[in-house]
């Protein structure tokens, strides 16, 4: 599969950055990070606490700002851009901690998105009501569309929280540790779920869960002391000798 | 008047204003800092105090110095009975969230205020100074009693710069204030530090309050003045800065003279307000920091 | 978000519309004036709880966009001596200049600061309008002449010194604004404010931006609040600087609180209510004002959601 995407776009790139670099009050949070994605692609970002993997995605989504460096979203410059017009431009960002509107119904929540996004040609409220109720189905809760989210179970609000993502009909969808908390059954239902949104959309995700990155991943990037230790597929990552001595111990 | 001698009149003035603010905006700022909510109401303990000491000095009665005396003790005891008793009714039971507190301490003005007017009227009500024994410069006489205001304010605020700085007390204060969840796993109730910053706090309004009482009279409207100035001493000097809030109080104080100097009153009131509220805008996290949420 | 709820919803306002407009021929004259008055101070409040109801933004100045329209549309009858037609429109316009160029500011702060930079905004203009008493006569104000309150629309004659068609015009003006707030809070961009006030840093990152929602939501308030200060201005024909302070600032608040801030008739009941009760209240003391301070403490403590809030929690989820 990452071989077939190779072939038909050899050098698209959806998201690369050029020398991130981050400093929080002299302290090196992140150190010339060259990254790339490819269009199609389901990247992985591992590493310890600390090691700068959320401060890179926080910047891709734009809420901080590099202190050098540059991102560029299919080869022009978002840096500067803030985050409500990255996600015009097909950023989604979802959060590690479950963010959603938790007085409102699951359809309001889906709607909300709907509209930030700007990337859905559907107008009138029936269509936008029929567009949010696709979006619930995908991950089965439109039977639900009616009740308060925050009285659902945390599964399905981390559901929620992802299909809000996907509402965004992003071109990158960045997961923030998607499968935290999770069941084992809930995270193979996730899986499968991810499975489906490959089709049309590009995944970074920070994982932890190394089965879900085995199972999932194209390509792991590992982040140790605020540099990019090792890239490459699971299995290449998996037997690397830096990164056994670093991260995977 | 010369002009030197004039202008070192207005500064001794502009020293008891600066006095009497920074007793009052330290109050307001303690409460800020520590429990971290806008307390509207704090001008009305302010007046409280002058009000009650002005009932405890006609209640008594005997002579000048004794009565002053006795005021100054009981009185803000009394309104810092009142205010712990405000903190458990009604900020407590709310969470201490910024916008129900800020909401709550607005009524609690109100209700203070208009039970002032029930209790002694529309009237101003002057005080006797507890001592006459005026001080002449060679230029004019000036009241010793607004210097032992000056003196009085001095050494409060040693006091408290000691308890804060050097004292058990003051470490559980500033612990709660740089972070109450952590002070809570250390053991703090921080409820009780609550609870006791509010008091303390009331408490400092009302000895202003009854310091400035031979200068100006009991009334109940007295409040509305300090409460604002404390305001803008607060946002100036940084929130919970004691250091910062006396600076500012001193400014302030000694600047309201000056300024009313060359604007009117109300250019000058105004000015300042918009001034203040363009540091809030442009320093948002700066001075009021980690309160948004 | 269903249809019946639309239909129910739109059925209830109107009725509510109907019903005021009904209550002149069965009320006797002596309370035609009060309910004219306290239906454009719910005006005010409709325009208060836009930002405070639906956006979450705790505004303790507001009195000074109803002070705006009241002033405007007062000094450009008074001194210009334009008509009640024109002074109304100067007044809407330059509510909607001032509240732009307050927005721009006071949209920057959050919680605490937001609350206490408003209030002083509207302090400051609140002495303005003392500073300049040579215009404005401060505390006591002026009186709107006659003459800009008699105006002709297609030859057809105002008299606004007639009860009944002031009524009817603060009626037309409570219409308006339930039918502008209903619009909004069926509106996506209506959505959007209650998402800022459920999760700002989650709105944002679904796209919206923050700032200039906010910005908006100000403006509109502004304009709705300056509308009611002209109104009250050429209606009652006094303007003072009284109606900029900050008690006038809590009032609304309390109005908003009362009745159920972030529902569209929420306000409306609180303005209603609050205006009975000081009315008796101020029968038996001088220091009325009390019943404010219980009212508020009572509310936050015990009815957060004020009256329609908790009917809405309980009973009523279609409520707007």
């Amino acid at each position: 599969m990452v071989e077939m995407v190779t072939m038909i776009m050899p050098e698209t790139y959806i998201l690369n950055t050029e020398n991130i670099c981050k400093s929080f009050g002299g302290l090196n949070a992140l150190d010339n990070i060259n990254f790339k994605i490819k269009q199609g692609e389901i990247r992985a970002l591992i590493g310890s606490n600390g090691s700068g993997k959320t401060t890179f995605i926080n910047i891709l989504a734009g809420h901080i700002k590099p202190s050098s460096g540059k991102v560029f979203l299919k080869n022009s410059d978002i840096t500067n851009l803030p985050p409500h017009k990255r996600v015009h431009q097909g950023i989604a960002y979802t959060f590690q901690i479950t963010n959603i509107y938790q007085e409102l119904s699951c359809l309001e929540n889906i709607i909300i998105a709907i509209n930030g996004s700007k990337r859905h040609n559907n107008k009138g409220d029936n269509k936008i009501i029929n567009l949010a109720k696709y979006y619930l189905n995908k991950i089965n809760l439109d039977h639900m569309f009616d009740i308060k989210s925050g009285q659902m179970s945390y599964a399905n609000q981390r559901l929620l929280e992802i299909s809000m993502g996907l509402a965004l009909n992003p071109q990158l969808l960045i997961l923030d540790e998607p499968t935290q908390g999770l069941e084992p059954d809930e995270i193979t239902a996730f899986c499968k779920l991810i499975g489906e949104i490959r089709k049309t959309t590009t995944i970074l995700m920070i994982e932890h869960n190394m089965d879900v990155v085995m199972q999932l991943a194209d390509q792991v990037t590992v982040f140790n002391f605020g540099k990019i230790l090792a890239e490459g597929t699971p299995d290449q990552i998996c037997s690397n000798q830096d990164v056994q001595s670093a991260y995977l111990g | 008047m010369d002009f030197w001698p004039f202008l070192f009149l207005a500064s001794l003035e502009g020293l008891v204003q600066a006095a009497i603010l920074s007793l009052t905006a330290l109050g307001l700022s303690l409460v800020f800092g520590v429990m971290r909510i806008v307390n509207v109401a704090h001008g009305e303990f302010y007046m409280l105090g002058g009000v009650i000491a002005w009932s405890i000095i006609s209640f008594i009665d005997i002579n000048p110095a004794l009565n002053f005396a006795i005021a100054i003790v009981i009185a803000p005891i009394i309104v810092a009975i009142i205010a712990y008793i405000c903190n458990i009714l009604i900020l407590k039971p709310l969470k201490y969230k910024a916008d129900a507190t800020i909401i709550a301490t607005i009524g609690i003005l109100y209700i203070t205020q208009q039970t002032a007017l029930i209790y002694f009227g529309a009237d101003a009500k002057a005080v006797e100074p507890p001592l006459y024994f005026p001080i002449q410069f060679p230029w004019f006489g000036y009241s010793g009693y607004k210097l032992m205001v000056i003196l009085a304010a001095i050494i409060i605020l040693l006091i408290t710069w000691y308890i804060i700085a050097k004292t058990k007390i003051g470490l559980i204060m500033r612990a709660t204030q740089l972070d109450g969840e952590m002070a809570q796993v250390f053991g703090i109730n921080i409820n009780k530090v609550y609870a006791a910053v509010f008091a303390v706090g009331a408490a400092y309004a009302a000895i202003a309050a009854i310091l400035i009482l031979p200068i100006r009279q009991a009334h109940y409207l007295m409040g509305q003045d300090p409460l604002f100035l404390s305001f803008i001493v607060v946002i100036i000097g940084g929130l919970g800065s004691i250091r910062g809030t006396i600076i500012a109080a001193i400014i302030i104080g000694m600047s309201d003279g000056i300024m009313s100097v060359f604007f009117s009153p109300t250019m000058a009131k105004m000015l300042s307000t918009i001034f203040v509220a363009m540091i809030l805008i442009v320093k948002p996290g700066g001075l009021f920091g980690n309160s948004s949420k | 978000m269903k249809y019946s709820d639309n239909i129910k919803s739109i059925s209830l306002h109107m009725g509510v519309v109907t019903a005021l407009f009904l209550l002149q021929f069965i009320l006797p004259d002596y309370y035609h004036l009060t309910i004219t008055r306290i239906m454009v101070l719910s005006v005010f409040a409709m325009g208060y709880n836009l930002i405070f109801g639906y956006v979450g933004l705790l505004s303790l100045g507001h009195a000074m966009f109803f002070g705006v329209g009241l002033y405007c549309a007062g000094i450009t009858s008074y001194y210009f001596a334009w008509n009640a037609l024109e002074a109304f429109i100067a007044a809407i316009i330059c509510g909607m200049i001032f509240s732009f160029i307050i927005g721009l500011m006071i949209v920057r702060t959050t919680g605490v600061s937001f609350m206490i930079v408003t209030m002083m905004f509207s302090q400051s203009a609140y002495l303005a309008t003392l500073y300049f008493i040579e215009y404005t006569n401060g505390d006591e104000g002026f009186i709107i002449p006659q003459s800009s309150r008699i105006f002709f629309i297609f030859s057809q004659k105002i008299d606004l010194t007639n009860p009944d068609i002031r009524y009817n015009i603060a009626l037309a003006l409570l219409a308006i604004t339930i039918g502008i707030i209903f619009k909004i809070t069926r509106s996506p961009f209506g959505l959007s404010l209650i998402a800022i006030r459920e999760n700002p840093a989650r709105t944002a990152m679904l796209g919206y931006n923050i700032f200039a929602i906010k910005l908006k939501s100000v403006v509109i308030s502004g304009i709705i609040s300056a509308s009611a200060g002209g109104a009250y201005a050429l209606l009652f024909a006094y303007v003072g600087s009284s109606f900029t302070s900050i008690e006038y600032s809590i009032d609304v608040m309390l109005y908003t609180l009362l009745g159920g801030a972030g529902t569209i008739l929420g306000p409306i009941i609180g303005a209603f209510l609050m205006f009975f009760i000081i009315d008796i209240i101020s029968g038996y003391t001088i220091a009325y004002m009390i019943i404010i301070g219980i009212i508020l403490i009572f509310l936050i403590l015990f009815f957060p959601r004020g009256i329609l809030g908790t009917i809405k929690d309980k009973w009523l989820k279609w409520l707007p």
